[in-house]
């Protein structure tokens, strides 16, 4: 079983930008979801306290990083540019050897140059779509759905097809 | 970006003596000996990554700020203060220092160094400073008539950044003068209020801060304004502050006659007066008092009532449709440029704004639907090349 462990933005985007919590419940039969309290922390729209406070009740165990991974001068280069969450998610990723979901392209170059294994809403959205859980034109309907609630990719072409806009953002 | 690692040993001092915390009060929260904490400060021993974090938490500053920050001002005030907001205050000045680090990050960053502000003056009387005011309002490009926009236009011309923060309701200014200079006031106040407190802001900045005191012989850098403080420096600042947007030789023709000077006394002339300068009553009143329409003792006929001060705020910036007053404009691009750029997160951005994350979001989403509406409602020049065909 794989463990896949969530950034801020990625829980926004499978939460209240994206609706894919239909998603969260087929990743979590294959998959360990988790997140970090730093990442919860972070999560403070009081509009969406209990709504977020649910999904997370339901998809998500919360896990906090028992070893830091990184020295001192790794973690000032990360620190001047990213913020907590981002950096306790790419710690306990390295520390379980997960796959941590970012959606933040500054966290995911951390996450290369560090060893770090990542995917994002977009990567799992094509595993979705490889494993039949959802169909093509609903994934991209997905895509523009959060591009409208900022999500900052590119919004798909109307002639576009979900591969062909894989390899536009790519 | 480069780290200084090897001055982690004193930005643990330093910043242990910034929050206030003795070494045995720090070694406590950590459940580490004292003599850890004095050996981690001497450089013999290092703190591991999870002590690190732990450190950055319990001295309540961001991990960027203890492991990266090199210019840590000590916003300190002059004067001991009691106030029942004293854990607010504190919690503001440590983010003013950690703002002062973030202007200093995204320039580095970007690969800019931040500009200096190069004027400077002496206080040298009061009899002196209408002419010395006046200089400053003239290389300043300001009318005798300034509004808060204005203000904070002309100091932005002169590359001194203001932060319009929400701070704790007694907190009125704060001043920063080093490799860059930035000012702080307080959001929560009136318009009118936060006009004059800039001006004052501006004179600590012009006149105080980055020079020796006769006093102490030490160079000060920052400048804390409470309100209802005796501090001289504080007077000096009050007075050009009064002086520039109530110009005393504009006062002294409204009142030459003994008729203007009676309808003063009317409180609803007294108010048009003070909007005419854009300052508040009780300035206007004090500023009065100095030409002896009023007297200091009437002041209770003037403001009756009881204020109760509002709760001091948990953020900085709490409203995504006010970041573009409260962030200084040049910053706020600089940062948005950044992280447009990928260089910063979403996350970092609201760190370096302080403001909490759903609202940088939300900030983010209308200034990208704003972008979408200003393309699509742009000229359209493929009918124009169509046309000319």
């Amino acid at each position: 079983m794989q463990t896949l462990v969530y950034d801020t933005a990625a829980i926004f985007n499978f939460g209240h930008r994206g609706d894919l919590a239909l998603l969260l419940e087929k990743l979590s039969k294959g998959h360990t979801l988790l997140t970090t309290p730093a990442v919860v922390a972070e999560i403070t729209d009081p509009g969406r306290a209990t709504y977020y406070k649910k999904l997370l009740a339901d998809w998500f165990e919360i896990k906090s990083v028992s070893a830091i991974p990184f020295d001192t001068t790794t973690l000032a280069a990360l620190s001047s540019i990213l913020d907590p969450g981002e950096i306790s998610v790419l710690m306990l990723a390295k520390e379980l050897e997960a796959t941590a979901v970012l959606d933040e392209k500054a966290a995911r170059r951390e996450a290369d140059g560090l060893a770090v294994k990542f995917t994002g809403t977009l990567g799992l959205l094509q595993l979705a779509l490889k494993r039949k859980w959802v169909k093509e034109p609903e994934c991209l309907t997905r895509v523009r759905q959060l591009c409208d609630r900022g999500f900052r990719i590119p919004r798909p072409a109307p002639h576009h097809t979900f591969a062909e806009y894989i390899l536009t953002v790519q | 970006m480069s780290t200084k690692q090897h001055n982690l040993p004193a930005r643990i001092a330093e910043i242990r003596a910034l929050v206030e915390l003795s070494q045995a009060q720090l070694a406590n929260k950590l459940g580490v000996s004292t003599s850890l904490v004095s050996h981690w400060e001497k450089g013999t021993r290092t703190p591991s990554g999870s002590q690190t974090l732990d450190l950055a938490r319990h001295m309540g500053v961001a991990l960027d700020y203890l492991l990266n920050a090199e210019i840590r001002p000590h916003f300190q005030p002059r004067t001991c203060v009691t106030s029942p907001d004293q854990d607010a205050i504190d919690r503001t000045l440590l983010d003013a220092s950690m703002q002062v680090h973030y202007l200093d990050t995204a320039h580095r960053l970007a690969g800019k160094a931040p500009a200096p502000f190069s004027l400077c003056a002496d206080f040298d009387s009061f009899d002196n400073l209408a002419n010395i005011t006046s200089h400053l309002r003239d290389t300043l490009k300001l009318n005798r008539r300034v509004t808060l926009d204005e203000l904070k236009q002309a100091l932005s011309e002169w590359n001194i950044y203001v932060f319009d923060w929400q701070m704790p309701w007694h907190l009125s200014g704060l001043s920063f003068r080093g490799a860059f200079s930035v000012i702080f006031i307080n959001y929560k106040h009136t318009p009118a209020r936060r006009l004059f407190t800039l001006a004052h802001e501006f004179a600590h900045v012009v006149f105080h801060l980055g020079r020796e005191q006769t006093e102490t012989k030490e160079r000060m850098s920052t400048a804390v304004s409470l309100a209802s403080c005796r501090d001289p420096i504080e007077k000096q600042a009050n007075a050009f502050a009064a002086e520039l947007l109530m110009p005393r030789a504009d006062l002294e023709k409204l009142v030459k006659t003994s008729d203007s000077r009676s309808r003063l006394r009317d409180p609803a002339c007294l108010e048009a007066v003070a909007q005419h300068f854009n300052v508040s009553r009780d300035a206007i009143f004090y500023r009065l008092t100095q030409l002896d329409v009023f007297r200091w003792t009437e002041k209770s006929t003037y403001f009756v009532g009881k204020f109760t001060p509002p709760a001091a705020p948990e953020h900085r910036v709490e409203d995504p449709k006010k970041i573009d007053r409260q962030v200084d404009p040049r910053f706020r691009d600089l940062a948005l440029s950044l992280h447009q750029a990928d260089k910063i997160s979403t996350g970092k951005l609201a760190e370096w704004f302080f403001a909490p994350r759903h609202v940088m979001e939300e900030y983010l989403t209308e200034l990208s639907s704003a972008k979408e509406n200003a393309i699509s409602e742009g000229p359209n020049h493929e009918e124009e090349l169509a046309a000319a065909d």
